[in-house]
């Protein structure tokens, strides 16, 4: 018993040994080339700023007795922009290759615009707070130096969360975002364990799947940037 | 228990008649000071059917439309309603016998009415002890797959009739327009329960509508069901509550149009059976309906004042209910 313990504990100590075994490569890089490389373990912190998704159009619709519609009014909907909080956790695997977790909070409007009503009510745009969280993991692959820092190409995929009606109203979905980072460390303090501050700037096209919608229920894309400050360890 | 309380009411489907708007609505009736829905307490609603075959429409197939039209209701996975078929019996609808017989009568002095259906209810309870359905033989009946120009649909009458008898109301999710003085034609609808049926020949009303369902899920449906929620408010018109107005439900994620009245003085209205989703809502008048297709003859409806939309969409969440709200209307 004691024996079949010990050896089922040598595989986790290998596997946990393994991130320092990788992240020893990135940390040597960054050591050789100030500018072009990244400590292994860096955690960035920030805001979030999402552009509108459109959820398309929709009509409140009666059947004719031909099989027709008649339309009681129509819908033209959208997921407001948002602004929100994002924390990224990033490892660095190889010197170009950096896996990342991160978690966001969004906070955006849910709007209908209602028009052509049958009966002639006014038009009207009617609003629903939302807010979102969305847990992803992503893989970065540095591409150049850019401007005194590190350009990265990013790619991630996870999960989200929206809520609405004072988050009453729950409704889960996938993510994905595909995009660049760009990482400038501005300051370093030598030590046994290198420390370093710096800017980090994403740009991504940001992909929904399910959640809360208005419309029709398909894949929406949305311009997504995040701007933060970026530890380095 | 008291017994008896025969009605006759708002539980017929025209050919040709009336009403404008969109909703479900609960049957009700007066239990000492307040009112109470009414509904069944047993299941299943064992029922005859009268042994009498019309012109197109044989006994067998009198049975066959019939069951098709309780299996739609029973497919409804948000209520729980069943039904039995016990036998053909020789007595008639409408007869005091304790039984619940449907089947034809042919009463040519209601030319307007393709069917009825009535109850008898424990006046103590609500509760519906049984009830008659007759099909009036002097309409031209059919019960072909595709339907039958020219002919009425025996299973699409049947199933508004079995809303009836499940203790459903008319709903006002339609669109009419006049023919001449006093009688309309529906041009278009999204419920089962409007008071009016399709033109002959059309088969549309063999399938129940979210409007439909949400009815039934209000009567049926278990508390602790979480795969649907609702949403209340008022309607108001300078500052006072505004009875019979009529308020739609619109889910613009599935497509589903369901709605309900405020039906008191204060303008409340509640809508269950719904889909959890972002909702628009609408509130409109009765505005070219026949008032006593929705409330008792001697209701007095305000229709003078211009639809308006909920101020918010509205979020429903799985086996709760949104937060209040209030539509606040315009005199014309």
């Amino acid at each position: 018993m004691t024996a079949s313990r010990r050896t089922g504990l040598r595989p986790l100590i290998a596997a946990l040994g393994l991130v320092p075994a990788l992240a020893a490569p990135a940390s040597a890089q960054a050591g050789r080339g100030a500018a072009a490389g990244g400590p292994p373990v860096e955690i960035a912190a920030g805001g979030v700023l999402v552009g509108p998704t459109s959820f398309g159009t929709a009509s409140a619709d009666l059947l004719r007795p031909d099989g027709g519609t008649t339309s009681l009014f129509k819908t033209d909907n959208r997921l407001g922009p948002g602004l929100g909080l994002e924390v990224t956790l990033g490892f660095g695997l190889t010197p170009r290759l950096f896996a990342e977790a991160s978690g966001a909070w969004i906070k955006a409007d849910f709007e209908t615009r209602v028009t052509s009503d049958l009966e002639g009510a006014d038009d009207a745009t009617l609003t629903a707070p939302g807010n979102r969280f969305v847990v992803e993991g992503a893989a970065l692959w540095r591409l150049a130096t850019v401007g005194g820092g590190d350009l990265f190409a990013r790619g991630g995929a996870g999960w989200m969360r929206d809520l609405a009606g004072e988050g009453s109203l729950i409704k889960d979905g996938t993510t994905g975002s595909v995009g660049v980072a760009w990482r400038r460390w501005w300051h370093e303090r030598p030590g046994p364990r290198t420390r370093r501050i710096g800017l980090r700037l994403d740009g991504r096209i940001a992909i929904r799947s399910a959640g809360l919608t208005l419309g029709e229920q398909k894949t929406r894309i949305a311009p997504y940037a995040f701007g933060g400050v970026v530890f380095g360890f | 228990m008291t017994r008896g309380l025969r009605l006759v009411m708002a539980a017929a489907l025209v050919a040709v008649a009336a009403p404008v708007a969109h909703a479900y609505l609960k049957l009700g009736t007066e239990v000492g000071s307040r009112v109470v829905g009414v509904r069944w307490d047993r299941f299943p609603v064992r029922y005859f059917l009268t042994n009498r075959a019309v012109d197109g429409v044989s006994q067998e197939q009198l049975r066959t439309a019939v069951q098709a039209a309780f299996d739609e209701w029973a497919s409804v996975r948000t209520a729980n309603v069943t039904a039995q078929f016990v036998g053909f019996t020789d007595a008639e609808p409408f007869d005091d016998d304790g039984a619940s017989v449907i089947g034809f009568q042919s009463r040519p002095e209601m030319d307007r009415t393709l069917g009825a259906t009535t109850f008898t209810i424990d006046t103590t309870t609500g509760a519906i002890l049984d009830s008659d359905i007759f099909f009036n033989a002097s309409f031209a009946w059919s019960v072909a797959a595709s339907g039958q120009a020219s002919r009425f649909d025996l299973e699409s009458i049947a199933t508004h009739e079995i809303g009836h008898l499940f203790g459903l109301g008319h709903s006002a999710l339609g669109e009419t327009e006049l023919i001449d003085t006093d009688r309309r034609r529906v041009t278009a609808k999204r419920a089962v329960m409007f008071p009016i049926a399709y033109p002959a020949g059309n088969i549309e009303d063999r399938s129940l509508k979210p409007d439909d369902r949400a009815g039934l899920t209000d009567i049926y449906g278990s508390a602790a069901d979480r795969s649907y929620g609702s949403l209340s408010g008022r309607v108001t018109l300078d500052g006072a509550g505004l009875f019979g107005a009529h308020v739609t439900a619109f889910n613009t994620s599935t497509g589903e149009l369901v709605s309900g009245f405020s039906l008191n003085d204060a303008g409340t209205f509640v809508i269950t059976g719904l889909a959890p989703g972002l909702y628009v809502v609408r509130a409109e008048p009765l505005d070219d309906a026949d008032i006593d297709s929705f409330f008792d003859e001697d209701t007095t409806v305000n229709i003078d004042f211009r639809p308006a939309y909920a101020p918010q969409l509205v979020a429903v969440p799985a086996g709760g209910a949104a937060g209040s709200f209030e539509i606040k209307v315009r005199a014309k």
